[in-house]
């Protein structure tokens, strides 16, 4: 089995929320956001991992940490080999070359008094690649590839469309060449005849680069259509991990099947599984299960006990006890409910 | 015949700016029957919310209507004095908008604006009473608790719930919701399609969903109208549109929304929406389109009935038959 190119192991992020005097006074206790709260997965090179979840689920926040945009509390993250939460913000530099990142709102991520020229050179100027007169090819070349014209370089930001937009920061990401690509709700903003092309470049580049990536995204049918392998998490933790097409024929966590059920297909979807309530806030994480209080099928022990995330059918992992009892011959059968 | 509830009829809205003239809405008409629920679909800058807007009469100065009639319980809202616009607004007409956040008043609390729209005539105490069961009703837990609470207190969905209440509470006969789904989570959002359509259905009201969403549209409306560049493109019962698309941009939208159950690739639409300062002559998508022509782009394009109740706005409607979006 082939080294991975990304190990994250136990890796906490959680946020203080402030404390003030009157706090102290009223004798209420330091309060944090448990934004990531231990996760741990592993990734092959070649490979897309789709980080599915719900707003405040602690997906950006996990791929901010990877990036080291945040620092995390605890836990490891091992790019090829080395943990990155141990290095110097200098020795850092030689992976910030290799692993990168695309944001959501590529508008407010380039310098608007900047031309796309400017932008993409002095990428390539930081990282030191090629000689003054290859980076000006070079820049016409990441135009040609995300489908733009050597002639918009001398454009600025405001005079493209999301979309093109879109195509300049991912340009931007692949100026030095990564090997890991993050990308976080890349097509989010960006309308639905606009994201097909989005998500069909992303596709393509991938195959002619061999890139890895972290596809962070709210929308199951996108991450459907760009993933090897999907992890969903909810409230700071993943809850199911399985390679794309058994997540989907096969989901086994409540909150999967519930998510699956929640999109709108044309056509009809999935017999709807109405989940009711909202996610509670990551400052109060219930106990026991996380997800109990709004799940249909929740046992006793799901009050009282956390759930681990273990494999419970091949190659499929999931933190449920209602999932891995129904698997055991025991509990009741939610896919009768839900096929 | 019944008259129909509400009558567009060649609305037209222009925006000036300091590049030019936007044409927001170019001649937009329809009509929809008390209780029915119509969607106005389209992508950003397409003027859906604009035709929503205009509808109230709540297009931003300097964007004025500049054309069309809008027929209400048979009176012209665009002829109506702004006195008489606003009982229109308080009860005949309601809409709500895609972020609850800047459209609740964030210094009153949930009791002061479900109160204030709910009738005067009523007793202090009994529009109290109102105000709980509106909230009640609209699965607020604890509503009696949450009538004292401030926008920025609630949830995204509670946000949602509390304006459909407030909406609720001037009986209207029509409902335009503004992308109401747009900035809520997927499984908020289900809760909130399955609140409206009930809400609907037991008030009888008629319902205008704006989206970009097809996905939506396939799970809450009766007829869609698929706008494009200002216009109308296509408009028929959702049946017909999802199984016969007569229009290139219909079957193109189709084909570019991801899937969950079918893996079917996706087919983008190549380029982008037109300018809308002064747009040329001929079929604004013609640019776009694989099936355009010589006279796509040069003639003015009619609005032509391509079956019961189905109208598209293509010269090769035709050549377009037995194509589905799937």
């Amino acid at each position: 089995m082939a080294e991975p190119l990304l190990e994250v192991r136990n890796l906490v992020k959680h946020f203080p929320l402030p404390h003030t005097l009157l706090d102290a006074a009223l004798r209420r206790p330091p309060e944090t956001v448990r934004a990531v709260d231990g996760v741990s997965f592993a990734l092959t090179r070649g490979k897309t991992l789709g980080l599915v979840g719900e707003s405040g689920c602690g997906k950006s926040t996990l791929g901010r940490c990877i990036l080291r945009l945040h620092d995390a509390d605890r836990g490891e993250v091992r790019f090829d080999g080395v943990d990155l939460m141990q290095l110097t913000e200098a020795d850092l530099v030689p992976y910030r070359k290799r692993v990168q990142v695309v944001f959501q709102d590529p508008y407010s991520s380039l310098n608007p008094r900047q031309t796309i020229a400017r932008t993409l050179l002095e990428v390539l100027n930081v990282h030191r690649i090629g000689s003054p007169k290859e980076r000006v090819r070079r820049v016409a070349q990441l135009l040609t590839q995300v489908g733009l014209s050597p002639t918009d370089a001398h454009k600025y930001p405001g005079e493209f469309s999301g979309g093109q937009r879109q195509r300049i920061g991912i340009a931007r990401a692949l100026a030095v060449e990564p090997e890991l690509l993050i990308a976080d709700e890349p097509l989010s903003a960006l309308d639905v005849s606009i994201q097909a092309q989005i998500l069909q470049l992303l596709l393509d580049l991938r195959a002619s680069l061999g890139l890895t990536m972290i596809f962070i995204s709210h929308d199951l049918r996108v991450v459907r259509y760009l993933s090897d392998e999907v992890a969903v998490m909810y409230l700071g933790k993943i809850v199911e991990w399985a390679p794309t097409a058994e997540l989907f024929a096969r989901p086994q966590h409540p909150y999967t099947i519930a998510l699956l059920s929640a999109v709108p297909e044309v056509g009809g979807g999935r017999e709807e599984i109405p989940i009711e309530g909202e996610p509670p806030s990551a400052v109060r994480v219930p106990h026991g299960c996380r997800f109990h209080p709004r799940c249909p099928w929740k046992m006793d022990r799901c009050l009282q006990e956390s759930p681990e995330l273990k494999e419970i059918l091949p190659g499929h992992a999931a933190a449920c006890h209602v999932a891995e009892a129904r698997l055991t011959g025991g509990g009741q059968d939610m896919h009768s409910m839900v096929s | 015949m019944n008259e129909p509830l509400l009558t567009v009829d060649d609305l037209r809205v222009e925006i000036p700016t300091p590049r030019g003239i936007v044409q927001a809405v170019r001649g937009v008409s329809f009509a929809i029957d008390r209780g029915e629920t119509f969607a106005l679909v389209g992508e950003s800058g397409s003027g859906k919310t604009m035709t929503c807007r205009a509808i109230l009469r709540l297009v931003h100065p300097p964007g004025r209507i500049t054309g069309g009639n809008v027929y209400f319980k048979g009176r012209n809202l665009v002829r109506l004095t702004e006195r008489e616009m606003e009982r229109i607004r308080g009860s005949g007409v309601v809409m709500v908008f895609q972020d609850p956040m800047t459209a609740l008043n964030p210094v009153l609390t949930v009791e002061e604006q479900i109160t204030e729209a709910l009738s005067r005539a009523a007793s202090a105490s009994s529009r109290r009473d109102g105000a709980v069961e509106l909230l009640r009703h609209v699965g607020i837990p604890d509503p009696e608790r949450r009538l004292h609470a401030y926008a920025h207190e609630l949830s995204g969905g509670q946000r949602q719930r509390v304006m459909l209440a407030i909406a609720l509470a001037r009986q209207p006969a029509l409902l335009l919701a503004d992308e109401p789904t747009t900035a809520l989570d997927v499984t908020i959002q289900a809760q909130i399609l399955r609140l409206i359509v009930r809400l609907q259905k037991e008030y009888g009201m008629a319902l205008i969903l704006v989206t970009h969403d097809l996905g939506v549209v396939y799970h809450v409306v009766d007829r869609v109208a698929v706008m494009y560049a200002g216009q109308i493109m296509e408009l028929a019962a959702k049946r017909d549109l999802f199984a016969r698309p007569r229009h290139p941009y219909t079957i193109g939208l189709i084909r570019s929304i991801p899937s969950v159950d079918r893996s079917r690739p996706l087919v983008p639409i190549p380029g982008l929406p037109p300018d809308l300062i002064g747009p040329g002559p001929g079929c604004p998508f013609a640019p776009r389109c694989a099936w355009a022509s010589d006279e796509c782009r040069t003639g003015e394009v009619p609005f032509v009935k391509v079956g019961d109740g189905h109208w598209s706005r293509c010269l090769k409607a035709d050549q377009l038959e037995g194509i589905t979006g799937g």
